[in-house]
């Protein structure tokens, strides 16, 4: 028998509370009747207040925890009739207990009272580190010369949608001119076994090769570039001048090369890849012929992942321009709210932050020339130096410069420096170490239209405001809340604003770089790291065609019924695919139609090594999908091993388990949601009967109004999750603090449902919510009509973009 | 295999600085707690090793003395070391005597400081097999991890590899120094480039400091704007600024024991600047002695087949063309001497420099305390012998006995490289390929 305490049921009063606002609770514009909201308080102040405190914000010693909650008003005066007070719940019964559930419910304890309770504001914030890096890494290409196109006039070469790596192959020892094979290979895993790619053209002795293109960085963070040949390979990857990893001198037996590199997902990096099989140094006559034999593979190791040929999706033959990164390591933001952001100025975040700013003068000063379009000893240096850090400056701030800014941040820099290189990098470290670089929302009380522009930018990309919209800032139009929407509906087409959802969805699924997915071997043999690996990615396809599909579907993250599968992971769960199968969408049966929820990885992941936990999968449901906020267990808990009662099922165990009824108040909850998808063992294979018994997959959910649905199985919970208000608006919310990095609440009590109901009128196209939620945070305080500006609302004019 | 650096030209010395102090993603940033630039605690004597190279063999007759023991003469390519000469020990009749794939200039410098053989690869010289790297790690690197292994000999860099007028390319014939088996390093020719990577950091805390006051009559403007709840976190970010001046204001007393040299700005990296930039890569290696950042270094010139062309000294030709030219075309042979006293001149004033500059915290001269190898990849240009490789030693910092000319017969020279590292009191029992390690490190206190 486990612990009961004398208080366990108050613990039950408050254990589901709601992250911000949230769940079906009806918001009563006039507040409770003044009278009865006095004699509430008075009964509660009489029995209630030496436990609870005056208002409900608890007492040390007896319940310290606020009584907040989200239980309804009615299920809340059947537990104050039933169960207080702690010593007599006989006390307070009838009427009693209903006025004083009311009381309690409206005055503090329901998410409505809690948010009009709580002082949530807009804080000041500075960025977080993604923005950081973000913003540095659109300045620095904000500035760069618009490159010449770069256009090749092929149709293969140039389109948006061609996926793999323009490839070029010569018979000379220099790659450049005179091709004999030009085109496009969909990834780059060559053998050359006598027959070499058009190997009629090519020279049986040796021949070079040129790959070129860029490749999409699937996370932030470092990735290990992997070539692998018997033969000289180097790579460019980001940096024209200097090279990733140079093989050009073959020597020994060494055929793997290897270098990491950091890298800011979502983002395209210039690419290339150069191959030779003859050798360098003296050109001598080849006194034997030796049929052009071997290997060339361009791989990457991701965290947490097994090496793999860079997929063809992330390979394009398009080149970008490079893309700055900044290297310098930062602090974690604080997440202990659920969401990034940056409310505190550390020591070692300053440090990080001038670090950065030192790192990116450097690269500024050492590519000056090209940046500002001058040389050394052009008679007009200084000017274009001058003109090309105020307009850093002012990228960087987001605004035109104030004469006086000017003076400050450009002009004094060159006056005080010994140099042209020594004044932009002054200047560059200045403004990067300004609060006007380094904070989100800074400025004075009323926003204008760039504070507009960057709340827009940096809700949707993490990132500074491009020309498009700095000019509607400087036209004043932005001050349009229809201008904004539709900036905003623009923006959600940019990979940034992909990446920041599927950053999101990441985040949501608690999809984790380096997930023990370790099971026991025994009990699953053949689930190994590469199953693991293969199942990360099955998961990110999918997500990936949901976030870029004609409408990002939310429900279609529930309702789907396909399975992406490659050979490996088709053997293991049992469908029929060839060995050696890449990628490709399978249609799966019933049970497995229920998107991310009988995703084998989110099976898995929610799972212990030797058998499956219906709590963790409960508790997945109930806070990240529901959006219901769980308190810890009063004391920690080991689960009872499944060797302990071999007769048991899981689910008779868990019910065993948590069955003492101060477990039940949360579990109830938990293991009936849990319990719906037992229908998946632990690496999330369907079966039908565990340890000799029939499976029971059924559950149910009980709404905070007291309404009970059950389910049959995995296809009802996700088809009730996907219409599920609660879910919708549990979405909502979590998409808001994730974009906007601050509190909903702060907007207004009524933001959640305002958005929630926007979702519903977008058909639940998460894109359409980005866009809304930004318009509606870009625009908090701001009055703005659908007229057009008028000429007076147009502060500082942005002379330089 | 690591990954190979094997670029000279790139300037991102801020990024190398991050990698090179081992700082992963997880590690905090450092611009405030750069490792120590001041001296290491180092009670015992700071025993220093350079290894410089010049390519392309010497001649002879020019250059080795006739006589052996204390009393000998210094022949002209020798004859800028006269000031120097009961400082000097001059090495005959030490082979380089590993085999295997490669040419003689690719095996001269490859094997020069690693004793051992190329591995098979894609290099083709101008005659004999392909060759890549080699296949084991160089004897400045082993003497410099093994300084670095102990706390009162540990440096900022333990080593320097610096260069003069290097060629942008990576392969065997333009590298000498070895980390490991496959692991070149590349030498740094460019001053800027090297001065960034001594003192970058210290110029970075300069600039930080002298803008912090901008920054805060900003911060102080922009705080009028803001409510008072704002202001909680844009007054923790000051403190945090105010912070950092107090520490950069702390910091100046330690940086380093002696003032940031001023090198001449924009010196070219161009052929005909040779001499300059000669003259400034051995200034900026003496401060890196005085600050102690490192106790041993490689200068090498150019790369093996180097082709200088020392039109300051009325020679137009390639260096590396005139050493093919047979003993008998006598104004080569003469215009080879003057080549290679050049380069002895820079020995020379290596030297001077040293011998010029007290032992910081310590007694006599840098030039007590440090050892410079002059070698080259070949005995001869025009016969691409190994044989007779030059090995000129001068400074007291191995405790070899110097004002000598000693004549072995045909030893190899991995037992010389185990003298280095026996000098340093590190008593390994061979180096390299394990065969011509026997005999032991050649006696030559």
């Amino acid at each position: 028998m486990l612990r009961r305490t004398g208080s366990f049921w108050c613990r039950s009063l408050a254990a589901l509370v709601i992250v911000g606002g949230a769940a079906g609770a009806v918001r009563s514009a006039d507040g409770p009747e003044p009278a009865l909201d006095q004699r509430g308080a008075a009964i509660f102040q009489r029995l209630c207040a030496s436990c609870h405190g005056d208002s409900g914000q608890g007492v040390a010693g007896e319940y310290p925890r606020p009584l907040v909650g989200d239980k309804s008003l009615e299920k809340l005066t059947r537990l104050i009739e039933r169960t207080m007070p702690d010593d007599d719940p006989k006390q307070c019964v009838g009427e009693d207990a209903a006025v004083v559930a009311r009381y309690v419910h409206d005055a503090f304890y329901s998410p409505i009272a809690q948010a009009r309770n709580r002082t949530a504001r807009v804080e000041l914030a500075r960025l977080t580190v993604g923005q950081h890096r973000n913003a540095i890494a659109d300045l620095i290409g904000g500035l760069r010369p618009v490159p010449d196109g770069g256009r090749d006039g092929r149709a293969d070469i140039d389109s948006d949608t061609a996926h793999g790596l323009r490839g070029e192959y010569y018979n000379s020892r220099r790659v450049g001119r005179g091709a004999v094979v030009d085109r496009l290979d969909p990834e780059v895993r060559i053998a050359f076994s006598g027959a070499s790619p058009a190997h009629e053209k090519l020279e049986p002795e040796g021949f070079t090769a040129r790959w070129s293109g860029s490749l999409t960085a699937p996370e932030t963070g470092e990735h290990r570039i992997i070539i692998r040949t018997d033969h000289a390979a180097r790579l460019w990857l980001n940096d024209d001048d200097q090279t990733l990893i140079d093989a050009w001198v073959k020597s020994g037996d060494d055929t793997e090369h290897d270098a990491s590199i950091f890298l800011i997902g979502g983002r395209a990096y210039p690419l290339r890849l150069e191959f030779t099989s003859r050798t360098q140094g003296v050109d001598k006559k080849k006194d034997e012929t030796k049929p052009a034999e071997g290997f060339i593979e361009l791989q990457w190791k991701l965290p947490g992942r097994v090496a793999e040929v860079v997929p063809s999706r992330y390979l394009s033959p398009r080149r970008t321009p490079e893309v700055f990164v900044v290297e310098t390591p930062f602090p974690p933001d604080d997440r202990s709210v659920g969401y990034e952001r940056g409310t505190s100025a550390s020591k070692s975040w300053h440090d990080a932050a001038i670090a950065a700013a030192i790192e990116t003068a450097d690269h500024v000063v050492d590519h000056i020339d090209r940046l500002a379009g001058t040389r050394k000893g052009d008679s007009e240096r200084d000017a274009k130096l001058r003109h090309f850090c105020a307009r850093l400056v002012e990228r960087a701030f987001r605004r035109p410069l104030s004469p006086e800014q000017r003076e400050r941040f450009v002009d004094r820099q060159f006056a005080v420096a010994a140099d042209g290189e020594a004044a932009v990098k002054r200047a560059v470290i200045l403004a990067l170490a300004s609060p006007r670089f380094l904070y989100v929302d800074i400025g004075g009380e009323t926003p204008d239209a760039y504070d507009i522009s960057s709340r827009l930018s940096f809700a949707l990309w993490d990132s500074l405001p491009d020309d498009d919209l700095l000019e509607a800032a400087a036209s004043g139009r932005l001050l349009s809340r229809d201008e904004v929407a539709r900036q905003a509906g623009r923006m959600i087409a940019d990979p940034r604003a992909r990446w920041k959802l599927r950053e999101f969805l990441r985040h949501w699924l608690e999809i984790e770089h380096a997930p023990d997915l370790a099971k026991d071997g025994e009990r699953y043999p053949g689930f190994d790291e590469s199953i693991a690996s293969d199942l990360r990615a099955s998961l990110e396809l999918f997500l990936d065609e949901v976030i870029d599909g004609d409408r990002a579907d939310f429900r279609g993250l529930f309702r789907s019924d396909e399975l992406w599968l490659n050979g490996r992971l088709a053997r293991f769960y049992g469908f029929d695919l060839p060995a050696d199968a890449p990628f490709r969408k399978i249609a799966a049966d019933g049970d497995r139609s229920a998107g991310v929820l009988s995703h084998p990885y989110m099976l898995a992941k929610l799972s212990y090594p030797d058998s499956t936990s219906p709590i963790h999968r409960g508790v997945f449901l109930a806070r990240n999908v529901l959006g219901r906020a769980l308190r810890p267990p009063p004391e920690a808990f080991t689960p009872f091993s499944p060797d302990l009662h071999p007769e048991l099922t899981t689910r008779e165990r868990v019910m065993l388990q948590t069955s003492p009824t101060g477990c039940q108040s949360c579990h109830g909850m938990i293991n009936s949601l849990g319990f719906t998808l037992e229908r998946f063992d632990a690496v999330g294979r369907r079966r039908d009967e565990e340890r000799g018994k029939p499976v029971d997959s059924s559950g149910s959910y009980e709404l905070p109004s007291g309404e009970l649905t059950t389910f049959a199985g995995p296809r009802e919970l996700a088809e009730f999750l996907a219409t599920s208000d609660q879910t919708s608006r549990a979405f909502v919310v979590r998409v808001f603090h994730h974009l906007v990095k601050q509190p909903i609440l702060a907007y207004g009590v009524e933001t959640p449902a305002e958005l929630e109901t926007a979702f519903a009128d977008a058909r639940f196209d998460m894109r359409q919510l980005m866009a809304r939620v930004a318009t509606s945070a870009a625009l908090a305080g701001v009055d703005a009509t659908a007229d057009p500006p008028r000429p007076d609302q147009r502060r500082g004019r942005f002379a330089r973009f | 295999m690591e990954r190979v650096d094997v670029n000279t030209k790139r300037k991102r010395t801020r990024r190398e600085f991050v990698r090179e102090l081992g700082l992963s993603a997880a590690a905090l940033p450092f611009i405030l707690n750069l490792p120590s630039l001041g001296f290491a605690g180092a009670t015992r004597r700071k025993q220093r090793l350079i290894v410089m190279f010049s390519p392309n063999g010497i001649v002879p007759a020019t250059f080795w003395p006739d006589e052996e023991g204390e009393h000998f003469t210094l022949k002209r390519s020798l004859e800028p070391l006269e000031p120097w000469k009961d400082r000097t020990l001059i090495l005959h009749g030490v082979c380089d005597k590993i085999r295997g794939d490669g040419d003689n200039h690719m095996r001269g410098i490859g094997c020069l400081l690693t004793g051992v053989e190329l591995f098979p690869g894609n290099i083709q010289g101008g005659s004999h097999t392909p060759a890549g790297w080699a296949s084991g790690i160089s004897i400045d690197q082993e003497i410099k991890n093994f300084l670095q292994a102990n706390p009162e000999t540990r440096t900022r860099f333990g080593s320097l590899e610096l260069g003069v007028m290097v060629p942008e390319r990576a392969d065997t014939w333009t590298r000498m120094s070895y980390a490991g088996p496959n692991q070149p390093l590349a030498p740094i020719d460019d001053p800027y480039r090297l001065f960034d990577r001594l003192y970058g950091g210290i110029e970075d805390r300069e600039t930080v400091k002298s803008v912090l006051d901008d920054l805060k009559d900003d911060m102080r403007k922009l705080r009028d704007e803001l409510s008072s709840e704002d202001r909680r976190l844009l007054d923790e970010h000051a403190d945090r600024v105010r912070d950092m001046e107090r520490e950069l204001r702390a910091s100046e007393t330690k940086d380093v024991g002696h003032a940031v040299p001023r090198i001449e700005p924009g010196v070219e990296e161009v052929n005909d600047n040779m001499p300059r930039i000669s003259a400034m890569q051995i200034e900026l290696l003496i401060n890196s002695f005085t600050a102690d950042f490192a106790r041993v270094a490689t200068l090498q010139y150019t790369n093996s087949v180097g082709q200088a062309r020392m039109r300051w000294l009325g020679i137009d030709k390639g260096h590396h063309q005139l050493s093919h030219e047979p003993d008998s075309n006598h104004e080569a042979q003469e215009q080879l001497t003057r080549i290679n006293a050049w380069y002895c001149e820079q020995l020379a004033l290596l030297v001077k420099r040293l011998a010029e500059t007290p032992e910081p915290g310590g007694e006599g001269t840098l030039l007590d305390n440090t050892t410079v190898i002059w070698t080259n990849e070949l005995g001869k240009g025009n016969s691409h012998t190994l044989n007779d490789i030059p090995f000129v030693l001068v400074g007291g910092g191995l405790g070899f006995r110097t004002g000598r000319s000693l004549k072995h017969r045909g030893v190899p020279h991995n037992r010389l490289l185990l003298s280095l590292a026996h000098g340093f009191g590190h008593r390994i029992e061979r180096f390299g390929e394990p065969d011509f390690s026997s005999g032991g490190p050649l006696d030559l206190a």
